[in-house]
């Protein structure tokens, strides 16, 4: 048996999900293993690291072991675990979406967010996020790019992500043709929109259905286009995939693409309205 | 007066007046209208008035026999024209009048072997290719700022075009001449350049859809527009130029095409269905600047509809 060493630098802001930041080396098969402070006392497991580096790494507290621990022991049955499966997606979903509607609730524009020609008021501390603008020379239009993750959100085999969401907000701007930029914007949209195809029979997902429409929220009129996905095993639970496109100005435009996985159809539809409407315009 | 013609695959090669009857005919030199031909007897027939002043085709061969359509008569009776077959060449017989000039119809032009055309081929191959720069030209991709190589592209597709063009209009002329039709190559053009103009035209209309229809109906529009020409192009080309008119004919020849094209339809979205693709329309008809779009709906109008499609996404998993 041996022990490493290293600090521990507090609790992650990101996510929703609570994790102890540590900095220290963790591999693969000491997932599991406990985290003592200088007084030999369990403080929580040693869960994941950062991606492509194992110095950055996250336990979780003993807290969620003292809750685990107080539940009954689990049958090991197929029907006991998918019912624990249920339970772990809906106490999931349950936290995620109080923590971003709260959250989303209480954002205030300023400072906003400038997204090309479009504005956003700043996101919840949950999300991680990062931007990006390229400009096309030749064809006169500029591209800025806003995307955010949800981190740490947990993930069951086979089922995929739960209670995760993306966000993504693009701005285009045309310094030329209007007719043939909208032209090549629904293309565009529709590789935002794509649900990956999956093999009929999925054991675990059901077919994607979608629907789509003109629709207003507040001043802006987007162009709406949705894909749900049922999970087979956990009833009322879907991967549900939305984008919009803002269609009021004749040469900008704005998408923005959500991705829910693992939420209830009530969850996914209020934080779609709460994150849309946190989009708009900027000034001209 | 009687005009006696020998006809070959229904063109006349040969025509004689006769002011008077009998008129014998055979391949004796003492016949007065001579048919040189081995399965002709030497006196075949005999046209002839009755009592009653009627005129009468006559069988006098005993060998080959004398057929009008395709019975074997030993008589007929004449009236208008009348085509008859001795042994094995066709004749058409004919009471002709010198009375008065009678005025042509359209429906005489059918028949007839050389046609005037409004225009020569080349003509229609400018036409139908014009149509196509404009079908191009009017779609929003092409003025894309990402379409960079907008010129060459459309050359490009116009000389491609041109030559399926060609290909396409040879086989359908090459067939079309195979179940008997006089066509041309004029003719098979012609509707290409008709239908071609159509497209663009089409697309014009569900331009307008767009902004005077709901989103379905204009959506149902785009979607049919483009297969019922498709099917009342096929349709009028299975009946270039047969004659007679028939619209029953035609009228059939379009329930096939549209069979087969709804056929084509269900098995492809069928597939799509096996292979987990949704089945929308992802294509987001994007507003012309400076015109307003159609009534758009709240979201949680929108979220009834998220909420159907998650219902039917459920449903098939039961």
């Amino acid at each position: 048996m041996s022990l490493i060493e290293g600090n521990a630098n507090g609790f992650a802001t990101k996510g929703v999900v609570p994790r102890l930041l540590l900095s220290m080396p963790l591999n693969s098969g000491m997932s599991g293993g406990p985290i003592l402070n200088a007084r030999d006392q369990v403080v929580g497991t040693n869960v994941s690291v950062q991606w492509l580096s194992n110095s950055l790494s996250f336990g979780v507290p003993a807290q969620a072991l003292r809750d685990l621990l107080a539940r009954p022991p689990l049958e090991v049955t197929k029907p006991a675990l998918q019912l624990e499966m249920n339970r772990q997606i809906d106490a999931f979903e349950k936290k995620t979406f109080e923590a971003l509607a709260r959250a989303l609730q209480t954002g205030s524009l300023e400072p906003a967010l400038v997204i090309g020609g479009a504005r956003s008021k700043p996101l919840p501390e949950a999300f991680a996020c990062w931007d990006n603008r390229q400009e096309f020379e030749r064809e006169g239009v500029v591209k800025s790019q806003y995307g955010c993750d949800l981190q740490f959100t947990p993930a069951i085999e086979d089922v995929g992500p739960i209670a995760s969401v993306q966000l993504q907000i693009e701005h285009f701007a045309s310094a030329r043709s209007s007719y043939g930029f909208y032209g090549y914007l629904p293309f565009h949209a529709a590789s935002h929109q794509e649900v990956p195809p999956r093999a009929a029979g999925d054991p675990h997902l059901g077919p994607p259905e979608c629907t789509s429409n003109k629709v207003r929220v507040g001043e802006e009129v987007w162009k709406m286009s949705t894909c749900a996905v049922a999970f087979k095993a956990s009833p009322g639970f879907f991967d549900i995939d939305l984008v919009a496109t803002s269609l009021s100005r004749p040469k900008e435009s704005m998408f923005v693409s959500m991705s829910f996985k693992g939420f209830r159809m009530k969850s996914a539809l209020d934080l779609s309205k709460a994150l849309i409407q946190n989009v708009s315009w900027g000034e001209k | 007066m009687l005009a006696l013609r020998v006809l070959r695959e229904d063109v006349t090669v040969r025509e004689q007046l006769f002011k008077s009857t009998p008129i014998r005919i055979g391949r004796s030199e003492g016949c007065d209208f001579i048919l040189i031909d081995p399965s002709v007897s030497r006196y075949h027939a005999t046209i002839e008035r009755d009592p009653s002043g009627a005129l009468l085709l006559v069988d006098s061969s005993g060998t080959n026999g004398l057929y009008a359509g395709t019975k074997r008569v030993a008589s007929e009776t004449l009236s208008g024209r009348l085509r008859a077959r001795l042994g094995l060449v066709e004749i058409e017989i004919e009471e002709v009048s010198t009375a008065a000039t009678q005025p042509i119809t359209f429906e005489d032009l059918q028949g007839l072997d050389h046609r005037r055309m409004p225009l020569s081929w080349v003509g229609y191959i400018v036409i139908a290719l014009a149509a196509l720069v404009v079908e191009t030209m009017l779609a929003p991709e092409f003025w894309s700022p990402w379409n960079s190589q907008r010129l060459v592209g459309l050359v490009w597709q116009t000389a491609s075009a041109l030559v399926a063009l060609l290909f396409f209009a040879s086989i359908m002329l090459g067939v079309l001449k195979a179940a008997g039709r006089k066509v041309r190559m004029t003719d098979v053009l012609k509707l290409f350049a008709i239908f071609a103009w159509l497209r663009p035209l089409a697309m014009g209309v569900s331009f307008l859809g767009y902004y005077l229809l709901s989103e379905g109906m204009a959506s149902l529009l785009r979607s049919w527009s483009a297969p019922l020409l498709t099917v009342a192009f096929l349709a009028q080309l299975a009946t270039l130029r047969r004659s007679p008119p028939n619209r029953t004919f035609r009228g059939l020849w379009a329930m096939a095409i549209l069979l087969v094209l709804t056929g084509v339809q269900l098995t492809r979205s069928y597939a799509a269905h096996r292979m987990g693709q949704p089945e929308v329309d992802h294509t987001m008809q994007a507003p012309l600047p400076g015109l307003k779009t159609g009534p758009a709906v709240s979201f949680e109008d929108y979220g009834v509809a998220v909420e159907a499609a998650g219902k039917r996404s459920q449903d098939q998993v039961k």
